[in-house]
């Protein structure tokens, strides 16, 4: 992996060979299908000005990120609870399109291994 | 097989850390929120407990520190995406076993996860051992340096906490002073031969000359002898120094409540107050204090003696 690496594809080789390939599937597979609501409940969050809430979601997909490589979607959901944490709710609303775009980059990438796995 | 219970409102992380215990043969559980948590442990306590930071309601801290209060020897390891020091160390301040930031999940949670167990067995197996220990006698030599006393005295706590669990914290604690006052007492009245009364004096002349007596002959060649004897229904110290010795018979009267904000005579005050039964030798240069343990808890083990004797000289 390089420092500017957005995914960290030894992250997921590791996690297949210590959990198996069934594993690895369902929790890409639960990663993707949860998505769209972790990602809603940030846009809802923000329309809210509920700085709060926009933190605790943006957590949740953090820590998954973090534990499955995807270092790019880590670092901006890291900036944006940054921003959400010192109170900034047009620092954050700045980053919703990048991160969207991250998120659909990340799902993107776990599906082609999922498919690897599938073979 | 070892249970460990994995707390985590996010099911994609839960799957993956299950799937990582359960790929190295332990079984899990998994709870979506603390009070969740709460509940399990309260049903069947796991050996360990791993837990998200943050999550709806509870949050990890609050988790750690309430299964801490519940269950002292239950392991708990805090789990975030920040990796911060900061909040490792208000973790391990409120009481976690360990702190693992989520991006080393992968390559460092089995590893944690089974040396704690480990010590947790560890931990155990020596608390089965402690409780099957009738007696012991423990031996001090103490140089003439104050900064031994706080260490020796916590160590001492420590050691009846593990062998006596039937005496309670306050107790334990008041032990603790009543043993602190009386090494004090032998090495600055007792060893370095300081008059009380210059405590009653205002300024610093008091302990300038501790601190010199500690480095002059022949006070600094003196020792402080401690001896911890602790038995199922009580806890005998013995604390003995190289001095002169003192008039035993000015020992303040323990009854009188004025002796408490007098410096001098005032550690003798309280380890009369705080300890069932003090003697001194003739000399004035040994007191002997015993502690009456409550036999409310029984529950002999087997007769087995043990003797430990440390030297710390």
């Amino acid at each position: 992996m390089t420092p500017h690496s957005r995914f960290d594809r030894a992250v997921l080789d590791q996690l297949e060979r210590k959990i198996g390939r069934q594993n690895l599937g369902e929790v890409i597979d639960l990663f993707c299908a949860d998505g769209p609501r972790r990602l809603r409940a940030v846009q809802d969050a923000q329309r809210r000005a509920d700085l709060e809430a926009s933190a605790e979601a943006l957590h949740s997909i953090r820590g998954s990120a973090a534990m499955l490589g995807l270092h790019s979607l880590d670092e901006l959901v890291s900036r944006a609870e940054g921003l959400a944490g010192e109170g900034d709710v047009d620092g954050v609303e700045a980053l919703i399109d990048d991160l969207e775009g991250a998120y659909t980059e990340a799902v993107a990438f776990l599906r082609r291994r999922r498919e690897q796995l599938e073979r | 097989m070892e249970r460990v219970l994995v707390v985590d409102d996010s099911l994609d992380q839960a799957h993956m850390i299950a799937g990582l215990l359960g790929a190295a043969s332990y079984t899990t559980e998994i709870a979506r929120s603390g009070s969740e948590a709460l509940e399990a442990i309260a049903k069947e306590p796991p050996d360990l407990v791993l837990t998200d930071l943050k999550m709806p309601g509870l949050s990890g801290l609050d988790l750690v520190e309430e299964v801490v209060r519940r269950h002292p020897a239950l392991p708990v390891v805090l789990m975030t995406a920040h990796g911060s020091g900061e909040i490792a160390l208000r973790a391990l301040q409120r009481g976690a076993a360990s702190y693992l930031p989520k991006r080393l999940v992968v390559e460092e949670l089995v590893g944690t996860v089974e040396r704690l167990l480990e010590l947790s067995r560890i931990r155990r197996s020596r608390a089965q051992l402690l409780a099957s220990l009738v007696e012991s006698e423990s031996r001090f030599v103490l140089e003439s340096d104050p900064a031994l006393i706080s260490p020796l005295t916590s160590h001492v706590e420590q050691m009846i906490q593990a062998q006596i669990p039937t005496l309670g914290e306050n107790e334990r604690m008041r032990l603790g002073l009543a043993l602190q006052e009386a090494l004090l007492n032998a090495l600055h009245h007792g060893n370095l031969e300081l008059d009380s009364k210059l405590r009653e004096t205002p300024g610093r002349e008091y302990f300038l000359l501790v601190e010199e007596r500690c480095r002059q002959n022949p006070y600094c060649r003196r020792r402080v002898y401690l001896t911890v004897g602790l038995a199922r229904n009580e806890v005998v110290l013995t604390v003995e120094d190289e001095g002169p010795g003192f008039d035993v018979t000015s020992v303040p009267d323990p009854t009188d409540a004025s002796n408490l904000l007098r410096c001098s005579g005032r550690g003798l005050y309280l380890i009369g107050t705080f300890m069932d039964r003090v003697e001194h030798n003739a000399e004035g240069n040994r007191i002997t204090m015993v502690k009456l343990v409550p036999q409310g808890k029984p529950g002999p083990g087997p007769a087995v003696v043990g003797e430990e004797a440390a030297r710390n000289s």
